[in-house]
């Protein structure tokens, strides 16, 4: 029970507490009301994010009915030698809209990706370096360092490709299309290490001391122990933090719009213009008129990139407690 | 209690410093929004400037992003002027129908719109045909045009954009079966018209097209001439490095355009003494210095569209 | 950590330094996006650029009114989303038990922070500005004033762009306060609510005040959901309102009314400037102001999270 001799002077003001109440009936009512009042907020909160989702899903749902699923897929062009032909194309505004979603799919998984792959190789090495290699000092130096670099704004991000970045890929690349994905891929990679840098360093930290003590113990070189015995231990985090960082990725609306040359193409090539889902909707939120086709049509693009980042962050967050579960038996 | 005193007191002041939410009076500052058209923000923002020195009392807000952002905010009834440099579609005549939006179309300049390339690009000058083919990616390398040996890099306007949708009919044309022609999906999307021009002064493949007020004092792109077949000569919207009034007036250089204002029929007083401080020879001169075409001051085209 | 005596070979010391070389390759290019933005950008920063409006079609002149506008924005979105994101804090932390509706309610609220910001954008177009305003337009019959895109709407879209932050850090500050002491209050005779107010709530302010930061450098750094809720290209006068008492008058911030903010300023300048040549510096300028309040923001927070963890470890 409580022993009434351990209350620590420093810790709790006397004065500052009323003394000892009987909780008569007022007092439970107003701490009942107390209750719902802070029960309400939080389902409030909850409330904010189906909501939106419903929203979302009623407008987006409006768009199959306008316009049709398939044209959301391809559109069919009769008028090529009399063979129907399925087109990929982008237009919404024009007599003929046309509505494919895949180009735009493609031009962000064209940028997400190769963004993660970057990220990945640089923000786990970070997490490597420092959750094992960095001494304590240095380490509580150099992580709120990483974070800044999260904190640096999207749009200054893109206005530096713009100013310089794209002529110096230019430069070297000499690409087809100055602005293009792979210029948007480096971009978003400086968005996305931050991201899987901490995750990563934060789930290598997490691994207990004996697990490295016995590696060592056994002979084993700091390579040897990193490569074989933690980061296997660490992989549920790592994959959780890849994940998280290539839905952060797909969801990057600023520095496509500016950099991915914007253009609705139907390729593969790196080094060509893309348009993302994102910047589709950034681009065109604008010109829609309530009610019209369009207007749907950007509702359903908003909800796939809903959809999307939403099972990311689910599976990230299910890799995470499981990892929790299984550091806690070990 | 003393503890959230002091962030009762911060509360309470910003409470007090929001409050400030209430309907307009009618006797207060006297607003009005514009918004529409990339190529005639800079323009418009010319006549808030000078207006509001005029008459301290109005306050204009002028918002860019493209005529299909005015036209769009002028169905939805959330500006009183939309600034357009294309007519109104029929889809959006009937959506503005259902929306039950009355509105006027005002004339208020002309524009040409130009085609550019790199100064180094060796064409000077191309037929509307050739013109439309560059376009919709037919034509895909300058050399099947006499040029160098360059694979065309095209560069375009966002959708939204009035000239995106004027080019497109005035030039793309339809193709035989009726249907309107689209651009080259490969066609690179940048906002704003300036954004255009810095594209195409650095990059020796690319062709371009837009209003001529912002190209016509560079020099680092090139404007071309236009023809209207393969024997005719070739049409130069710029004389002395400056835009040619003559022939957009009378419309010999194929692609001039009328800039208009929409007016939300029910508009303030204070947006019809902006309008005609725009048609007076103040706001004219306005248009002058913006290297826009000025309307010819007795004989100006006010339709009026239900 | 780092058990140097048993790297010795070669393929730990290669591994270690390449590890080591990427780390601050990393460093490298992030130290060259901020000197760079610094040295062209510093000497643009005066007095007057911070006060001034834009002029000359945004050729010469300042970024005041965007600054006046980025502030204003903050403050309302603090005012929507701090009380109500920390009072979901405080049930989460204090009286919810763990059931499946509670795990849900920590789970939408995560999920919340992954949503792409342009959706919210989406969201507060399509809701807010088309659905919510016209609607209030329509009661209160105030004619055009609160159905287009406006401040009120930017601030409530990023406000609920920032809840997550502001849940979540608010529940690790609330969390942090020792059993023990919330044992002695209880111990003391007080109620739930008592234990709350004098004891969790005061000890977990450091916390709270860590989240509002992170959620203020988050808020100002977003452009995506405002681009079209309220952002403008250029206002001749501040979205203020003068609440007078006689002569004497008090200028209030007007949520009714559009903003210029440093985010779209940049993102307008960056793609659609009228001459880039001339406006090259006014935008290193911006950004280094944007950059600057992010920044000074996020290490005000990390200073006060390091304070806070200094107290906690003592008590």
């Amino acid at each position: 029970m409580i022993n009434y001799n351990r209350v620590d002077e420093n810790s709790i003001d006397e004065s500052r507490l009323l003394p000892g109440k009987k909780l008569n009936n007022s007092s439970r009512v107003k701490e009942k009301l107390i209750k719902a009042f802070f029960t309400i907020s939080a389902f409030t909160t909850l409330t904010f994010f189906i909501f939106i989702f419903l929203f979302l899903l009623k407008e987006g749902m409006k768009a199959f009915w306008d316009i049709g699923i398939t044209d959301f897929l391809y559109s069919v062009n009769g008028n090529l030698n009399a063979l129907s032909r399925k087109v990929f194309e982008w237009y919404p505004t024009s007599e003929n809209a046309r509505y494919s979603l895949l180009p735009l799919l493609l031009g962000s998984l064209m940028t997400a990706i190769p963004a993660t792959i970057i990220s990945s190789f640089f923000g786990i090495g970070a997490g490597i370096y420092l959750a094992e290699i960095a001494n304590s000092k240095t380490r509580e130096f150099l992580k709120p360092v990483i974070e800044l670099f999260a904190a640096i704004p999207t749009v200054v991000l893109g206005f530096i490709m713009l100013a310089v970045g794209a002529t110096f890929f230019n430069d070297i690349f000499m690409p087809a299309n100055r602005l293009n994905a792979f210029v948007s891929a480096f971009a978003l990679s400086l968005v996305v290490i931050p991201v899987i840098a901490s995750l990563t360093e934060d789930a290598i930290r997490s691994i207990p001391l004996d697990l490295r003590m016995a590696s060592y113990g056994l002979g084993a070189t700091k390579y040897q122990t990193v490569m074989k015995v933690i980061l296997p231990a660490a992989f549920s985090g790592i994959s959780a933090s890849v994940l998280l960082g290539f839905g952060r990725a797909i969801g990057e609306t600023m520095i496509v719009l500016m950099v991915s040359g914007n253009a609705a193409n139907f390729s593969g090539d790196f080094f060509s213009s893309v348009r993302t889902l994102t910047a589709t909707i950034a681009a065109e939120m604008g010109e829609v008129s309530r009610g019209s086709g369009h207007y749907y049509a950007l509702f359903l693009i908003g909800i796939v990139l809903f959809v999307i980042t939403f099972v990311l962050n689910l599976s990230a967050e299910l890799i995470i407690n499981k990892m929790r579960k299984k550091n806690r038996q070990l | 209690m003393r503890v959230l005193t002091k962030e009762i007191i911060a509360l309470v002041l910003v409470l007090l410093s929001v409050s400030g939410c209430r309907v307009k009076h009618p006797d207060e500052r006297k607003v009005i929004s514009i918004k529409g058209s990339d190529t005639m923000v800079n323009l418009v923002q010319m006549w808030a400037e000078e207006y509001m020195k005029l008459n301290p009392d109005v306050s204009i807000q002028v918002t860019g992003g493209g005529s299909g952002i005015g036209i769009a905010a002028l169905i939805n009834n959330t500006t009183d002027i939309a600034a357009s440099s294309r007519e109104l579609k029929e889809k959006e005549k009937a959506l503005a129908n259902e929306n039950n939006i009355t509105y006027s179309e005002i004339n208020v300049a002309l524009d040409g719109l130009a085609v550019i390339v790199h100064p180094t690009n060796k064409i000077s000058n191309l037929t509307m045909d050739e013109l439309r083919d560059i376009f919709t990616g037919k034509i895909k390398n300058f050399s099947e045009l006499g040029g160098g040996n360059l694979p065309i890099v095209l560069y375009g306007r966002e959708n939204s954009s009035g000239t995106y949708e004027f080019f497109k009919e005035k030039v793309l044309g339809r193709n035989q079966s009726g249907g309107q022609n689209e651009f080259a999906p490969s066609t690179q999307v940048l906002q704003g018209t300036a954004s255009l021009a810095e594209a195409v002064s650095k990059d020796k493949k690319a062709i371009a097209y837009g209003g001529i007020g912002y190209f016509v004092l560079r020099n680092d792109v090139k404007i071309i001439g236009l023809k209207n077949d393969r024997f005719s000569l070739p049409i130069f919207p710029v004389k002395d490095g400056r835009v040619n009034y003559e022939l957009i007036r009378d419309k010999s250089y194929p692609i001039s355009r009328s800039l208009y204002f929409y007016l939300t029929d029910n508009s303030k007083t204070e947006t019809a003494a902006f309008m005609e401080f725009i048609k007076s020879p103040k706001g004219q001169k306005l248009v002058e210095k913006m290297e826009y075409i000025p309307l010819i001051t007795d004989a100006t085209e006010n339709g009026s569209v239900d | 950590m780092t058990f140097s005596k048993t790297n010795k070979d070669i393929k730990s010391l290669l591994f270690v330094n390449l590890v080591r070389v990427l780390f601050f390759i990393l460093l490298g290019v992030l130290m060259l996006i901020i000197s760079k933005i610094f040295i062209e950008g510093i000497g643009v920063i005066n007095f007057q650029f911070l006060f001034d409006e834009p002029k000359n079609n945004m050729t010469s002149g300042g970024i005041g009114p965007a600054i006046f506008g980025t502030l204003a924005v903050t403050i309302l979105m603090l005012l929507f989303s701090l009380p109500l994101g920390i009072c979901t804090a405080v049930y989460l932390s204090e009286y919810a038990k763990d059931t499946l509706l509670n795990r849900i309610i920590r789970a939408s609220i995560n999920n919340l922070a992954g949503v792409p910001s342009i959706v919210y954008g989406l969201f507060g177009l399509g809701f807010f500005v088309l659905f919510i305003g016209k609607n209030i337009d329509s009661v209160l019959k105030s004619g055009l004033l609160f159905g287009q895109p406006v401040m009120l709407w930017a601030a409530s879209t990023l406000a609920i762009l920032v809840l997550p932050i502001i849940v979540v850090s608010t529940q690790e500050a609330l969390n942090s306060v020792p059993k023990s002491h919330r044992d002695a209050a209880y111990g003391l005779g007080a109620t739930k609510w008592q234990v709350i107010k004098s004891v969790v709530l005061p000890e977990a302010k450091s916390g709270i005040l860590t989240g509002t930061i992170l959620a203020v450098s988050r808020g100002i750094g977003e452009t995506a959901p405002i681009l079209f809720l309220g952002a403008a290209f250029y206002l001749p006068n501040l979205p203020i309102v003068y609440l007078c008492f006689g002569d004497f008058c008090l200028p209030m911030i007007n949520p009714a009314e559009q903003f210029m903010h440093i985010s779209y300023h940049i993102f307008i300048l960056a793609t659609q400037s009228s001459n880039p040549t001339v406006t090259l510096p006014l935008q290193y300028g911006s950004a280094l102001v944007l950059i600057g309040l992010t920044l000074f923001s996020n290490i005000i927070a990390i200073y006060f999270r390091y304070k806070f963890r200094k107290t906690e470890r003592k008590g």
